[in-house]
């Protein structure tokens, strides 16, 4: 049966929030969604090899879409670094990414079209069919698409075997991205009325100075999928987003960010911080868990991590990555379930796995 | 029994052959963890660790319980022991503080830390290699100065 089908997914680059938010998801979460997985080398890593391994233990052995993560940047000479340059187009590319999916029995392959002529992005699909797993064209925004290339290597008579993913990147809800993205949606339904396709876009805020005092951020993938679905609910048209993220290009800058509790509901981010009133990670927790959304919260360790921060308990949230970590794990969980009336119901116990080297 | 030959010595698999079932939950913050007997099932009983807590202090927690399950299985019942942060309990202090002894005991085996630190550092466990050792066994500084007295 193929794995493209209804359910969520979510985009997710190497990075430490999102490895530990979905490292802490309840295995059975993890099961129910398709993450589209963004490769690049893990942190400082000499090796390309503990990319791998970072998935391995985050996400387990679970199918996931892996993609190469071409917002990254690094000037390093270390062979992950060399090894993932390699990758992203020049001779012999288009056979090395062949070879990784081959390798990784649970990666379903995007077709990488940027950096490749058509002979190899034929060589890859040709590959790609015999190892039976699907695979998936996905078409970023950003900036110069390449939409039409993907339509062109589309194949209509093999609906089931392949997904689109249009990835819009950061991007605020508009009517004008709406309408944008109808047209491409008509586009792919007109080659094929059974087409598989996904809508991802992001609009975690960049910037907090205006977010203060629990302000409320609606979610705009969300709004943007919700429209869309009036018009295209009864095609194959599946829910995606950045699990709370941004694309890579927007990491870092500027000073060190305020103490800063996030907390995800269904439709909106409640941010709590407060500059005026210097809030630390306490006190933006303590608000947090008097909100009436709290009261409905999933029993997941996002939320768990926020009640120990608002108690002031050992092991409580105390950076910034700690806070996102918790708001991505909570995000994925809701996203994941968002048809459910009451989440709080939902069974998040596990098996225990004993953190220790196998 | 092998498993306590082994470093990190892994409570997991330890609790499997004791037919221990051990789940992760999202507990109330100031909880570590709990054991109770299954309803309905006098052999059957499963440990629950907080999801929230960090490694280190999950398998201590694990250790922990199996050691009520050693030690005081006959005042488990289907209500459970439920087991503070502090490690308190609705048995007393002296039955707390056997637990807590087998525990580390478990977790950090003498010979096998004793044969770590010569190997590693020529000489017993000591307060120096503390942090080594913590990193080593896969438990807190907390557990090894608890274990050895430091």
């Amino acid at each position: 049966m193929s794995e493209f089908r209804r359910r969520y997914y979510p985009t997710l680059c190497i990075r430490r929030a999102e490895m530990k938010a979905m490292e802490k998801l309840p295995p059975s979460e993890k099961a129910k969604m398709l993450p589209i997985v963004l490769l690049a080398p893990w942190l400082n890593s000499i090796e390309f090899k503990n990319t791998f391994d970072i998935i391995a233990k985050s996400v387990g052995d679970i199918p996931i879409i892996v993609d190469l993560d071409r917002g990254y940047r690094s000037e390093s000479d270390l062979p992950s670094r060399q090894y993932f340059r390699s990758l992203l187009g020049g001779e012999g590319a288009s056979e090395r990414w062949i070879d990784l999916i081959q390798a990784h029995d649970n990666y379903i392959p995007t077709v990488q079209l940027r950096g490749n002529e058509d002979d190899a992005v034929l060589q890859q699909i040709a590959a790609f069919r015999r190892f039976g797993r699907g695979w998936v064209f996905r078409v970023e925004f950003d900036g110069p698409s390449e939409l039409d290339r993907a339509l062109r290597f589309f194949d209509p008579e093999e609906p089931e075997q392949q997904l689109i993913v249009l990835d819009f990147g950061w991007h605020d809800y508009t009517l004008e991205q709406q309408a944008a993205c109808s047209r491409i949606i008509d586009r792919i339904t007109t080659i094929s009325d059974q087409a598989r396709f996904v809508v991802v876009s992001s609009n975690f805020p960049n910037d907090f100075t205006e977010l203060d005092n629990m302000a409320p951020v609606p979610i705009g993938s969300r709004r943007l999928y919700q429209s869309l679905f009036s018009t295209y609910g009864n095609y194959q048209m599946y829910y995606g987003d950045w699990g709370s993220t941004k694309p890579r290009k927007y990491d870092g800058g500027g000073s060190k960010p305020l103490p800063r509790i996030d907390f995800p509901t269904k439709d909106r981010w409640i941010i709590s911080r407060s500059k005026e009133e210097e809030w630390d990670f306490f006190d933006a927790a303590k608000r947090v868990t008097r909100l009436e959304e709290w009261r409905d919260r999933p029993a997941i360790w996002g939320t768990s991590m926020i009640e120990k921060t608002a108690l002031n308990l050992p092991g409580a949230i105390s950076t910034g990555p700690q806070a996102i970590a918790s708001r991505v794990n909570i995000h994925l969980f809701l996203q994941n379930n968002y048809a459910v009336d009451r989440v709080a119901d939902i069974p998040t116990e596990a098996d225990w796995v004993d953190p220790i080297p196998a | 029994m092998s498993h306590l030959d082994a470093m990190p010595v892994p409570v997991g698999r330890i609790a499997t052959a004791l037919h221990l079932r051990v789940l992760t939950a999202a507990l109330d913050p100031d909880i570590s963890g709990l054991i109770r007997r299954l309803p309905g099932n006098v052999e059957q009983h499963e440990i629950k660790v907080n999801v929230a807590d960090v490694a280190a202090r999950q398998r201590f927690t694990v250790a922990h319980e199996i050691g009520h399950f050693a030690l005081h299985r006959h005042l488990i019942g289907s209500d459970g022991i439920t087991d503070t942060i502090l490690f308190r309990s609705k048995l007393s202090n002296k039955q707390e503080a056997e637990a807590n002894r087998l525990a580390a005991s478990i977790l950090l085996p003498w010979a096998a830390v004793h044969q770590y630190c010569f190997e590693r550092f020529g000489v017993a466990p000591s307060e120096e290699n503390m942090a080594a050792i913590a990193k080593a066994f896969v438990v807190s500084e907390l557990t090894v100065g608890f274990r050895f007295g430091f």
